[in-house]
């Protein structure tokens, strides 16, 4: 008997708000609306605890600038070159003009402190990027979306990482006595610790779950079962 | 006694000094901070504890330990015409034993060090003859010492605890002082004891905060700038086996030295924690934590 092939349920996507907004193309009698302009590899949504952003990305504002006849030749103005007494900030001002001789102005900036791993080794080129993105929705009207290097790219938190200093110094006596245990039994007299400490709400759900994390990693070690 | 803190992830840095997470300053503290801010954190700061292979801490302080008993031998009269050399390798030799040794060892990367018992003794005794030979060296230099840098050690291992002082602002830092000092000369010069696998890079160690923090103590204690010798014994050579290197700081040293403290306290209470970026080795205490640290989050 044949198995009958699943149906493919094709999902539809959402279009954000956002990319309802649209510009007039200079010197042409045209509007565009973004969502008809960029494709679903062009965005994306970030969403956080409290709300969701429409980011996109560094190409689909090249491709919107290139839509809406914003000139190629743009000129950058170096504010505050980085170096490491500056913490690498990086300021440029960024200016860019469309067929009509109208200009917009804006600055990008990047230091450490708003770069993730990736963008550490290059931050000229991060503030420039940012600088640019940000003139062109400020020429075009567009407002809401943000492009994709004005996020530090978050290196990805596993295990005790996931917790605050001030977190992980209140659970630091039992990280100790989890990774100090010798043998099974040292680890089962702290699980009945920490299950005490549970139910006393002594620490949080996350700490209670970077513990218990830990926990059965160096059980696992004992069983030698990974 | 623990508080609950049902608080967002990366609170506001506190601005009061009893939330500093550290009740004192340490110079090796501040140096590992300097080095890497995550080893700090976890090593210091939170005070996690991997279980540590303590054959070099046992090795440094056996040394120690021999390198006194050659200045205990010492007569005021007559040096060490009576002295004798065994009785300094004697005390190396029942300071160090294999018992600091541990066969479970794993490197940086996380690999065992030692394949079998037979290779964990054989690395203990190659240690132990250098030792021997760190000792016979020392003892053979040690009348050099007195009349080239007039090394003539009188007290050994001196802690000191205390306020410590802002020399620029001339208040006194929020935390106290912690600190031991490995020697003190007759005339009261810093000596610091060590020993290394390495020659020590003369300009580099002038600005170790170990250094600058002794020599901060003693003016706090005498209000004179003393100077400070190193004495770098070193491993695994043949010959030259002594380096020994004296600083003569300046008051301006050590104003500058407060700006670097002030600096790391101002770090510690912002949490300011990030991996070292540059020049950050791939041997770094930070990435054995990591390791252990580390677990694959679970989906519910």
């Amino acid at each position: 008997m044949k198995k009958k092939k699943k149906e493919e349920v094709v999902e539809e996507i959402k279009i954000p708000d956002g990319l309802y907004q649209s510009f007039m193309v200079p010197g042409e009698n045209k509007m565009v609306v973004l969502k008809d302009l960029l494709t679903e590899k062009d965005w994306w949504i970030l969403k956080s605890r409290k709300r969701e952003t429409l980011i996109v990305t560094h190409d689909a504002v090249k491709k919107v600038a290139d839509s809406a006849k914003i000139l190629t030749d743009v000129k950058y103005d170096f504010k505050i070159h980085p170096n490491s007494s500056n913490n690498y900030l990086t300021v440029v001002e960024c200016t860019i003009c469309d067929g009509t001789g109208r200009c917009t102005t804006e600055i990008g900036e990047s230091s450490r402190d708003n770069l993730g791993s990736r963008g550490r080794q290059n931050p000229v080129n991060m503030a420039q990027k940012r600088a640019y993105d940000r003139a062109v929705f400020r020429h075009l009207g567009i407002t809401g979306l943000l492009e994709e290097n004005e996020l530090p790219d978050e290196e990805e938190q596993d295990g005790m990482d996931r917790l605050s200093p001030d977190e992980a110094k209140q659970v630091a006596e039992w990280v100790n006595k989890i990774i100090g245990a010798k043998n099974k039994s040292d680890l089962k007299q702290v699980s009945q610790s920490l299950r005490t400490l549970s139910t006393q709400k002594v620490f949080n759900d996350l700490q209670l779950d970077v513990l218990r994390g830990l926990w059965t990693k160096k059980y696992a070690t004992f069983e030698k079962s990974f | 006694m623990y508080y609950v803190v049902y608080g967002p992830k990366n609170m506001p840095p506190s601005k009061n000094h009893s939330d500093l997470g550290i009740n004192r300053f340490s110079p090796s503290g501040m140096m590992m901070y300097e080095s890497c801010p995550k080893a700090f954190y976890y090593q210091v700061w939170l005070g996690l504890k991997l279980p540590q292979p303590q054959k070099h801490f046992a090795f440094g302080h056996a040394v120690h330990n021999a390198i006194g008993n050659i200045y205990d031998q010492k007569d005021k009269e007559t040096n060490w015409e009576h002295a004798e050399r065994k009785l300094a390798v004697n005390t190396f030799k029942s300071q160090f034993k294999i018992d600091a040794f541990d066969i479970n060892e794993l490197n940086w990367k996380g690999e065992k060090v030692y394949e079998s018992e037979h290779d964990m003794q054989v690395d203990y005794d190659d240690m132990l003859l250098d030792g021997v030979k760190i000792i016979e060296s020392y003892w053979d230099e040690k009348e050099a010492l007195l009349a080239q840098y007039g090394i003539d050690l009188v007290q050994l291992e001196i802690p000191y605890k205390g306020a410590m002082k802002n020399l620029v602002t001339g208040i006194d830092f929020e935390i106290p002082l912690s600190c031991r000092l490995d020697a003190l000369n007759k005339d009261e010069s810093i000596v610091e004891l060590k020993t290394s696998g390495q020659k020590y890079d003369v300009e580099e160690k002038r600005k170790s905060a170990q250094a600058l923090t002794y020599v901060w103590v003693k003016y706090q204690q005498t209000g004179r700038l003393m100077p400070l010798t190193y004495i770098v014994m070193l491993k695994g050579r043949k010959k030259d086996r002594i380096q020994v290197i004296r600083y003569d700081y300046k008051l301006a040293d050590l104003e500058m030295f407060m700006h670097r403290v002030q600096a790391f306290i101002d770090g510690v209470k912002n949490r300011e924690f990030d991996r070292g970026v540059m020049n950050h080795p791939m041997w770094c205490e930070c990435r054995k934590f990591d390791r252990e640290l580390d677990y694959v989050i679970k989906t519910r």
